[in-house]
């Protein structure tokens, strides 16, 4: 489901808006001052939330679901390929939804919702014009609540990786359309690839991370390596993450 | 309800940022407001953003939280409903009211929505109302408000507060309860 | 619901339409939307099957608790009808009408054929709304399968629905009656076309096209079910009047319970109702309505504890504070634990201590 929709426009507002040369990505305060304060031994990824769609001439919008779980399965890859020695903090294992209880299902729904809702306003505070909000960037210190502690326990990890995505993949018959437009003096917009992570500590529920990136036209989150490429530009400056890995072949695919 | 949601608020917002109205911080220094028909404490390290008369108060930003001030002379107190208010109505029918002006208010009637209590209450000298609703986003992210209101001889006052049910409810109801008791209309 | 398995034998276009009208399934479940009854829906369904016995098992149908006029399919065999227009309608045969409407979208894939004409049209539009993708859950007046279907294909939807509510023994000139007293709702209200309708043929048209399809085809006699729908139905009469009054839409409560026969389809309980709608409309003469309706009720159904709560505020309004405490303790008898007894008792409480103690 596309919890994403919600924001996806702020996103690419803020995308066109700032330009790329902004930097995004925002970290809890605590772990800005003292980056030890938080052992992040272990990280489990939540389940990955990614649609894609398809966008024609006419710029109807329409989901292809094997697309998503295409993308979902990319970024799965591309994230676990930073696992393994090293220390500091590695995704290596992810939440299977399908071993909750129902409660703890619809709970973990319900905080993937929130966690929507809480990057949404964490993102809009970042906004040309809202300078009076702008400490809340300079002293990050949002939180999803406790309610995702029984994860902890679970699984015996510290913290928990979010992802949600959404990528719109034009046709050709929208893009020669954007061309004739653009000849015209018309601009006809295209489609974007949008990835957004979060890092929630699950004993605070603190937002220990949070970063999002956009790209308007080259990526395509179902190609491993496009995939791959955007996942990394996601991931700078996460907090214990080693390098991923250069070679895309080595996700596997 | 499904338009209080984050994304139709945020993209106004979003919509609005940079142009004339601007959000403030509130401090020791102007956490005393004197409108034209109320004056109000404003929590301190919150945000406000005044509009019309009107104050949006936040601290995590809108959709995390929000307190919203309102005065409507009586014959703009329910808009959509085309009725008035009066300084003779009784708590219990201007909360009835506001709940059909709140319903009436959203694109679809709201299945969700739910009435958890609806009780008498003091506020700014007056015997009011306190509604205490909930409802579910499409979602499936609860969201809790409290509407406090009452009627003077100068017009209808309503104060409400939002937030999710997880976590931020609870945590910053306490504020919003500390801004009704300095409510004076 | 469909599971995955079911969608294998479709192409990868209708897979995909089927996805999100899954999609939207969820969010209706997620987001609460759905009155739950299993009687209801058990004999709702049941109709559903008399009408396309051969899609037993794929045409599942959801009621919504909604009290707008509303019925939609999605391409996934999902069909969707508010409480608000099944409280509405009058007969089995009645409804009968709308969900064989609704059936066909789904059999003739009206969906698909849509879809190719939206995505092969040229003209566009580039807002940032476009960006979010396809309707929220907040647009389900828009959600006619999705995108909203033609008048061509509502006009087939009207035929061959007609064909299915003769075949399964329907008394066909129930089809044109049920858009006809809706259509008086609508002109008396002075309301745009329910949304059922805003993307359908015109109300007239549809009754003109009903009318000339009985003439053409339709035969005598034909179940019409009344006494089977009332027992179905009657709950949610009460409640639509309930809901129509926390709308504050009470012109639409005047409008039903002002029609002939009204209290022979509703509850005896409408008469508290029909109060409230007067008290609400607050025009001259009102309050003696209200009263007099309200006294109906409380002779009707002395059980019924709302009607002496309203008789309690109007009598204290009018300062017959004696009156007014008698009414609010038979309330508070009736319903010692009503939602609004803090306010009874605050009212109560502002009146002559002689009278709380008699």
């Amino acid at each position: 489901m596309n919890r994403y929709r919600g924001f996806a426009a702020l996103l690419l507002a803020m995308a066109l808006l700032s330009g790329c040369a902004t930097p995004t990505a925002k970290m809890h305060y605590t772990l800005k001052e003292h980056p030890d304060s938080r052992p992040l031994r272990q990280v489990v990824l939540l389940p990955v939330d990614v649609d894609v769609k398809e966008m024609s001439a006419g710029g109807v919008e329409e989901e292809v679901p094997e697309w998503s779980r295409k993308a979902e399965e990319n970024i799965r890859s591309a994230l676990l390929v930073a696992g393994g020695s090293g220390g500091g903090c590695c995704v290596t294992r992810v939440v299977d939804s399908s071993s909750l209880t129902p409660e703890e299902r619809e709970s973990l729904e319900e905080h993937l919702a929130l966690f929507n809702t809480v990057a949404a306003n964490a993102m809009w505070v970042d906004l040309p014009g809202n300078s009076a909000w702008h400490f809340k960037s300079e002293h990050f210190d949002y939180t999803l609540g406790d309610g995702l502690s029984f994860l902890k326990t679970r699984y015996g990890v510290d913290a928990g990786l979010i992802i949600l995505g959404e990528d719109v993949v034009t046709t050709g018959g929208r893009k020669a359309m954007a061309i004739l437009a653009a000849a015209g003096g018309i601009y006809v917009p295209l489609g974007h690839s949008m990835l957004v992570g979060g890092l929630v500590d699950f004993e605070t529920g603190d937002l220990l991370w949070l970063n999002h990136t956009v790209s308007t036209g080259n990526a395509d989150l179902r190609d491993p390596s496009s995939c791959l490429d955007l996942s990394r530009k996601l991931m700078e400056d996460y907090p214990g993450m080693r390098a991923l890995a250069d070679d895309a072949s080595s996700t596997g695919d | 309800m499904n338009r209080l949601l984050c994304s139709a608020v945020i993209l106004i917002l979003a919509l609005i940022a940079g142009c004339a109205t601007t959000w403030t911080r509130i401090d020791d220094a102007n956490r005393s407001y004197h409108g034209e028909h109320y004056s109000v404490m404003l929590p301190p390290g919150w945000m406000r953003l005044e509009s019309s008369g009107n104050l949006l108060l936040s601290k995590d930003g809108v959709d995390l939280q929000r307190i919203i001030i309102e005065y409507h002379p009586h014959d703009k107190a329910f808009e959509k409903l085309k009725k008035t208010s009066s300084a003779s109505m009784l708590p219990s029918e201007l909360a009835e009211l506001t709940l059909a002006e709140l319903e009436a208010s959203q694109k679809d009637s709201l299945p969700s929505l739910k009435v958890i209590s609806n009780s008498p209450v003091d506020i700014a000298g007056h015997t009011g109302f306190l509604l205490h609703l909930s409802f579910k986003t499409d979602d499936g992210l609860r969201i809790e408000m409290l509407m406090q209101g009452f009627a003077d001889a100068d017009g209808y006052y309503l104060l409400t507060y939002r937030a999710p049910t997880l976590y931020y409810f609870e945590r910053d109801r306490g504020v919003f309860e500390s801004v009704c008791a300095s409510f004076h209309g | 619901m469909q599971g995955q398995a079911d969608t294998q034998h479709l192409t990868a276009e209708e897979q995909r339409v089927w996805y999100t009208a899954r999609e939207l399934d969820e969010q209706m479940e997620k987001a609460d939307y759905l009155y739950e009854s299993a009687a209801l829906q058990s004999y709702i369904q049941g109709v559903m099957q008399k009408l396309y016995p051969e899609y037993a098992g794929t045409l599942n149908v959801r009621v919504v608790d909604s009290p707008s006029l509303n019925a939609f399919a999605l391409p996934n065999g999902s069909i969707y009808i508010n409480t608000g227009l099944l409280a509405r309608l009058d007969n089995e045969a009645q409804m009968a009408t709308v969900l064989a409407h609704e059936g066909v979208h789904f059999t003739h894939k009206h969906s698909l054929q849509q879809r190719r004409n939206i995505k092969s049209s040229t003209a566009f539009s580039t807002t940032f709304g476009m960006v979010t993708g396809i309707p929220m859950i907040g647009d389900l007046m828009g959600a006619s399968s999705i995108y909203g279907f033609s008048k061509d294909l509502e006009r087939e939807a009207d035929a061959e629905g007609f064909q299915r509510l003769q075949a399964a023994g329907y008394d066909v000139t129930q089809a044109p009656v049920t858009f006809e007293f809706l259509m008086a709702e609508v002109e008396a209200l002075d309301i745009d076309e329910p949304y059922f309708f805003s993307t359908h043929p015109g109300l007239q048209e549809r009754i003109d096209n009903f009318r000339e399809l009985v003439k053409q085809h339709g035969t005598v006699g034909g179940y019409r079910g009344v006494e089977a729908y009332q027992a179905h139905i009657d709950s949610l009469r009460e409640r639509l009047l309930a809901d129509y009054l926390e709308l504050g839409q009470y012109q639409s409560v005047l409008l039903i319970l002002t029609e002939k026969d009204a209290f022979t389809r509703y509850p005896p309980t409408a008469w508290y109702y029909l109060g409230e709608a007067y008290r609400l409309r607050d025009e001259e003469g009102d309050a003696d309505l209200a009263v007099k309706a309200y006294q109906t009720a409380v002779a009707r159904v002395p059980a019924f504890a709302p009607p002496y709560r309203a008789l309690g505020l109007h009598a204290m309004k009018t300062g017959q504070s004696a009156q007014a405490v008698s009414w609010f303790n038979r309330y508070l008898e009736l319903a010692p634990e009503a939602p609004d007894r803090a306010y009874i008792e605050m009212y109560r409480s502002q009146m002559s201590p002689q009278e709380i103690n008699r």
